[in-house]
Parts: C-alpha cells; sequence; structure tokens
C-alpha cells in the first residue's frame, strides 16, 4: 500500500479521524504496537507524525480491539510477522483474516493466490481472529475523512480571505475580458 | 452608474472559474452584473428566512446571482453566482463573513 497523503498527522488529528484515544495511541506507541513512522516520540511532552498508512494501522487495531482481540494477542501476531516475513507494517500490507482458530494472512497483492501464502501467525501462540478485517473499507473511509478535513481547511482559507473584497471595475479585464471603453460607448 | 459591484474572493476563486470550466459565455454574466451597477433592485428578487438581506438575480438558464446591497455606500457585494441550489448553500454560509 503506497502512502496516499505525503502529509502528516499529529496525535490528536489521528485521535479524532480514528476513534482511538489519545492515551490509547500512546500506550500502544509504547508497546511498540503502532508507532508513527513520520516522527517519533522524544520523550514527554514531544510531537509525533503519522502517516496515512500508520492511521490505517491505529485504525486496524481498534477494529481489533472492538472485536475483543486483546493487545498481546495482536502484538503477538504482529512480532511474529514482523520477525518472520520481513514485512515492517504488516497491517496495512496483509490481509488478516481467520479460519476461526488461526490467523491466516495474505499479502494484499497476492489475495487471490491465497492458497499458495497461507500463513498462520499462531504458531507462537494461541492466537484465534474470526472475521476479515475489511482493509479496503477502513482505508476508503480514512481516505473520505482526510479529503473532508482538506476541504474544509480550504473553506476556512477561502472565507478568511471573503474579507478582502474585489470591485468588478478592478477585474472587468481580466477575468470578463472586456474592456471598460467597449462598455461606456455602448451606454 | 449608481452602485459599485464588489465580489468576495470565494466568488472570484470558486464561482467564476467553475462558470468558466462550464463553457459559460461570461459576457452576459458582465451585462447581468452591469444592470446591477445601475439598479439592483430592477431585475431582483428579496430572500427571506435564512437569506434575508440577500437579493437574487436570475442569469442563465437555472443560475443565481445572489448580492447585498448597501444603500448607504451605495454597493452591491456579489456573494454568490451558482446554479440555483449551489447558490443558495454558497451564499447561506458565506453571508456569515
Amino acid at each position: 500500500m503506497s502512502n496516499n497523503y505525503e502529509i502528516a498527522f499529529n496525535t490528536n488529528f489521528v485521535s479524532s479521524l480514528t476513534g482511538a484515544s489519545v492515551a490509547q495511541l500512546n500506550a500502544w506507541d509504547k508497546k511498540d504496537l503502532v508507532s508513527p513512522s513520520i516522527l517519533k516520540s522524544s520523550g514527554r511532552g514531544s510531537v509525533r507524525l503519522y502517516s496515512f498508512k500508520d492511521i490505517i494501522e491505529v485504525k486496524t487495531v481498534l477494529y481489533l480491539r472492538t472485536n475483543n482481540i486483546s493487545i498481546p494477542k495482536i502484538k503477538l501476531a504482529i512480532d511474529y510477522l514482523k520477525n518472520n516475513l520481513d514485512y515492517r507494517a504488516p497491517l496495512s500490507e496483509l490481509v488478516l483474516l481467520s479460519n476461526g482458530k488461526d490467523v491466516l494472512c495474505a499479502p494484499q497483492s497476492k489475495y487471490n493466490d491465497i492458497s499458495a501464502k497461507w500463513l498462520a501467525a499462531n504458531k507462537h501462540g494461541q492466537l484465534v481472529m474470526p472475521f476479515v478485517v475489511p482493509l479496503g473499507a477502513i482505508t476508503q473511509s480514512i481516505d473520505a475523512a482526510i479529503k473532508k478535513y482538506n476541504e474544509r481547511i480550504e473553506e476556512a482559507e477561502s472565507n478568511k480571505n471573503d474579507k478582502d473584497l474585489v470591485s468588478l471595475k478592478d477585474i472587468e479585464g481580466e477575468i470578463f475580458g472586456i474592456s471598460s471603453n467597449i462598455y461606456s460607448k455602448r451606454a | 452608474m449608481e452602485y459599485q459591484v464588489i465580489f468576495i474572493q470565494s466568488v472570484l476563486k470558486d464561482d467564476i472559474p467553475k462558470i468558466k470550466k462550464s463553457g459559460i459565455n461570461l459576457e452576459t454574466l458582465y451585462r447581468s452584473l452591469k444592470k446591477l451597477e445601475r439598479n439592483p433592485y430592477g431585475s431582483s428578487r428579496a430572500k427571506s428566512g435564512d437569506l434575508s438581506n440577500i437579493r437574487g438575480m436570475d442569469w442563465n438558464k437555472g443560475y443565481r446571482v445572489l448580492f447585498m446591497v448597501d444603500d448607504i455606500n451605495k454597493i452591491v457585494k456579489i456573494v454568490s453566482i451558482d446554479c440555483h441550489d449551489e447558490a443558495y448553500k454558497k451564499a447561506k454560509r458565506r453571508k456569515q463573513d
């Protein structure tokens, strides 16, 4: 998955976008579950900056937590994947699904060839995730929320500038291609 | 010419480029705006409710030019130019400023 946006998002924004509280983000960062990839924490009060991909991961972890998967279990899966499969950011790059007993992971690009890529991520523990994480829907919802946020910023900027008023005379040449001489003759 | 027609920035940045893009001849808009300079009350109607203090003029098929009139300073302030629904939506938002 490529980073859809080249802008960074701070903790508060990620919190409002995903529904994860700031405390949760702090905790997940400390536990190395989801860490900001653009600017990491450098101590108390420091700024953290998340990428679009990080936000997808936060939303995914939140989805798993909402479905009562414990943090240790999620971490177990992620650690196994990171250590054994060379996936630096497994959540946003893989399809996570389950047969009710094992966690099965497949790269997004090879989703259709899933039979060749089954992996059980619970060889290190008893990890069961009985559902498919809807990465597509998660990505779309975050994408839409960020677009809406950008539109609001642009609108606010535009409204700020609305205090600057422009007279018709000043723009008739530039915008309407009109020479005022022509119109004064016609009048 | 009695009144001065002025635009808020949003009209210049959003509304007019949108009209240009749709291929409408801007000269007709210009002529309508010149009419407002002479008499903003002649071919317009007052709005009510959320858009009180706003007047609207029909332009082109289905388009509206929405504006506010300041009779003391002789100013006509254009707040939106767009198709009917969009024009009113924008005017409601922008007239707060």
